[in-house]
């Protein structure tokens, strides 16, 4: 039976992606305010058929990762563990995002004429294994779900740039930005500062292609 | 005064902003408003943290560096900061400067071209929305409140509207 989540990530679209971060058009106005004649707004972004295959391959990457992180956050919420109610919940909250994020991706992908990837990234699972397999304690799966908002975190950062379709990069920051406030609430739960340094690296991100 | 184009005048203009928030910060410690220790430690490391940035844009701005901070935000920032009349408007204040800055990256990513300055403001929007997270627990927010699906560009701050001294 058709849900109304269901029905809500159905909609999702490539449109919809660039609308997120408004990449478009907001990326035209500041060129206008700033100044300049080289206006992007003139340039073809897609980046054509080699972009177009790169793209697909970061869509099925991020989707893949979106996936670790709702089962990450089912598999703790399974696990009894979280007995704090404050605490489950924002867990509930977290994977109802990740679930949009993948969504998301996943009609990106097809939009683009790739085939969507919707299971979780096997090389990241793998890593993660020994600890979700082995979660007794709040804090230990709300550890584990602080390590993959990190890897998320970085990850998108590290697609800024790489996207043959320039616009992309704004949406998937509006994506990257949502994931380091999980990180944030999360790393706050287990006493740690909610920014803790003044740059994100993208030492923890995954490289596009790994694991899908 | 014509502003900088291109990569160089969008992080000089970032940059005049982060200049701004770290001014607003150290108004907000002068007023002694921010009292408990919680919210001193937070409130100082988003100032530092702010600083941090506008150096790192200003060398990225070079030659079209701002040569301070954004005039026309400071005003606007002192004016809220002088009206906030406890800790808790205070720090309700520098949540909504901080949802704002996350928000100006996002809108200024659309235009960057160079990989260095994408990579620059892409390795601070999400430092932004941690600052954010930071505030907002120690004003007990909603998680509703506090955690959007996806960030948007609705609360940027423009150049036109805050053009760079």
């Amino acid at each position: 039976m058709e849900t109304e989540l269901g029905r809500t990530l159905a909609r999702v679209t490539r449109r919809r992606f660039l609308q997120i971060g408004g990449a478009v058009s907001m990326g035209a106005v500041l060129t206008a305010c700033i100044g300049g004649g080289d206006s992007k707004a003139a340039k073809d972004t897609t980046g054509g058929a080699e972009g177009r295959r790169t793209d697909i391959r970061i869509m099925r990457t991020l989707s893949s990762l979106e996936v670790v992180a709702v089962v990450t956050y089912t598999t703790g919420l399974d696990s009894g563990a979280l007995t704090t109610p404050a605490v489950a919940d924002l867990a509930k909250e977290f994977r109802a995002h990740h679930q949009e994020h993948a969504a998301l991706f996943q009609g990106t992908t097809r939009d683009l004429r790739g085939t969507p990837f919707d299971e979780p990234n096997s090389a990241v699972l793998e890593r993660l294994q020994p600890e979700l397999g082995d979660l007794r304690d709040e804090t230990g799966v709300v550890s584990l779900a602080l390590d993959v908002e990190t890897i998320l975190a970085e990850t998108y950062q590290g697609t800024v740039g790489a996207f043959g379709d320039k616009s992309f990069s704004v949406a998937a920051m509006s994506v990257g930005g949502a994931e380091a406030r999980h990180a944030a609430a999360l790393a706050r739960i287990l006493g740690q500062p909610a920014a803790p340094a003044a740059f994100q690296g993208t030492q923890h991100a995954v490289q596009p292609g790994t694991g899908v | 005064m014509t502003q900088a184009s291109g990569d160089a005048g969008i992080d000089a203009f970032a940059q005049s902003v982060e200049l701004a928030l770290a001014q607003a910060y150290q108004e907000l410690a002068s007023t002694g408003k921010v009292t408990t220790p919680a919210a001193v430690d937070t409130t100082t490391t988003c100032a530092t943290h702010h600083q941090e940035h506008a150096r790192a844009l200003g060398d990225a701005a070079g030659n079209s560096a701002a040569s301070g901070p954004n005039a026309k935000l400071v005003g606007r920032f002192r004016t809220l900061i002088r009206n906030a009349p406890d800790e808790s408007a205070a720090l309700e204040l520098a949540l909504g400067l901080e949802n704002k800055a996350a928000s100006t990256y996002l809108f200024v990513l659309g235009s960057l071209e160079a990989p260095e300055a994408l990579q620059l403001a892409a390795s601070i929007l999400p430092v932004e929305s941690e600052h954010a997270v930071a505030l907002a627990e120690l004003l007990g927010k909603d998680p509703r409140e506090t955690f959007p699906t996806f960030e948007t560009q609705d609360q940027a701050l423009k150049p036109d509207q805050f053009p760079v001294p």
